[in-house]
């Protein structure tokens, strides 16, 4: 008598149990964010048995429990936004050059000054350019005093955004007239913060030229 | 590709590819797979370290074996030398340092001090193919400095 009234629950746990947690699908839509960039968010999210995940080029199903579910549309809501604009700020500086400190070179000046010996610095070109992710923007510029043009070009590789702060990954190049490609590299940098890419020397006989690129985010 | 052949490619690709800015397969990979992305950091932050400890302990072995191995193995030129060179340098600055050597001004080339707080970090530049590089952290934080030679 006692195992006849026990056995509907012991039958429920078992197939509780065995079956593991509730799990319902939910789709996805998607705006910006690539399949792997999709991949890579919500991966961790889908663990539970009977979990499954299908990524689609503007869309993605998901199989899991809709605490997960949950979670899922909060970190897709949160990240599946246009990435921004990006503004990257050069300046040309001539090293040995003035002794008197410029003061929109004055914070770069002040950490050269610390590595090197040089005489000064003299900022000598600017120049700004704005692209998004995957572009490329250039911009020619003649140097005061010595007349000097360079090039210059800059590949957005790369932008990682979270609210204000992310990192802009750019490929830049430097071009100067008669000489050639002068300096290419590629370089990571925080979201205001200065690169300072040192040591091009067109020729033996030109003094040193330091690049410096500062990107910005911009509302696009 | 996914996680899984990226992990095992990682482990014989050459460092360039690492740094994310190549067009492999693999690069694009890095660039977007924050895991894989680390693996390969954690991979370049080695090979900083071993390059450091070789230069300190014995850096004339290290580069003579370094030449004779590039001498047998053409092909294997930009490996070695990306992994010799910084660490011929590391120990020049360790030397410097040591030493408080006084800062002599040389013609063309920059004459560098080096304060003890502008020691070389792990780079987070791809430097041109011909040329090495040393990344300086300032005292501003907005500011790092990097430096070709």
């Amino acid at each position: 008598m006692r195992m006849t009234s026990w056995s509907p629950l012991m039958l429920f746990v078992a197939l509780t149990t065995a079956c593991g947690p509730r799990v319902e699908t939910r789709t996805f839509d998607l705006e910006y964010l690539s399949p792997e960039e999709v991949e890579n968010l919500i991966v961790p999210y889908v663990f539970n048995e009977n979990a499954r995940l299908s990524i689609g080029t503007h869309a993605v199903s998901v199989r899991e429990t809709p605490a997960n579910l949950d979670q899922i549309a909060l970190v897709l809501e949160r990240y599946d936004r246009p990435k921004p604009g990006v503004r990257l700020h050069f300046q040309l500086i001539r090293a040995n050059g003035s002794e008197r400190t410029d003061p929109e070179i004055a914070e770069v000046e002040s950490a050269l000054r610390k590595l090197f010996r040089f005489k000064g610095y003299d900022l000598v070109a600017q120049a700004i350019v704005a692209g998004v992710e995957g572009s490329q923007a250039q911009q020619a510029i003649v140097a005061e005093g010595s007349g000097t043009e360079y090039s210059i070009s800059a590949n957005i590789l790369d932008v990682q955004a979270a609210g204000d702060s992310g990192t802009v990954r750019v490929l830049v190049n430097l071009f100067v007239e008669e000489v050639g490609t002068a300096l290419q590299t590629g370089v990571n940098l925080r979201v205001g913060q200065t690169a300072v890419l040192g040591n091009v020397q067109p020729d033996p006989q030109s003094d040193t030229i330091i690049l410096t690129v500062r990107p910005e985010f911009v509302e696009t | 590709m996914n996680c899984t052949e990226a992990r095992e490619r990682i482990l014989e690709a050459d460092l360039a590819e690492l740094q994310e800015t190549g067009d492999s397969l693999l690069s694009k990979h890095i660039r977007l797979c924050v895991g894989c992305r680390g693996v390969a950091e954690r991979i370049l932050r080695e090979e900083l370290s071993l390059a450091r400890v070789l230069s300190e302990v014995r850096p004339r072995v290290a580069l003579e074996r370094a030449l004779a191995d590039q001498r047998r193995t053409p092909g294997g030129r930009r490996r070695i030398w990306t992994r010799v060179v910084p660490a011929l340098a590391a120990a020049g600055l360790a030397g410097v340092l040591l030493t408080r050597a006084p800062v002599i001004p040389m013609g063309g080339r920059p004459p560098m001090s080096f304060p003890a707080d502008a020691l070389p970090q792990t780079p987070t530049v791809d430097p041109p193919l011909d040329r090495n590089v040393v990344v300086f952290e300032s005292d501003n934080p907005n500011i790092v400095i990097i430096w070709f030679y």
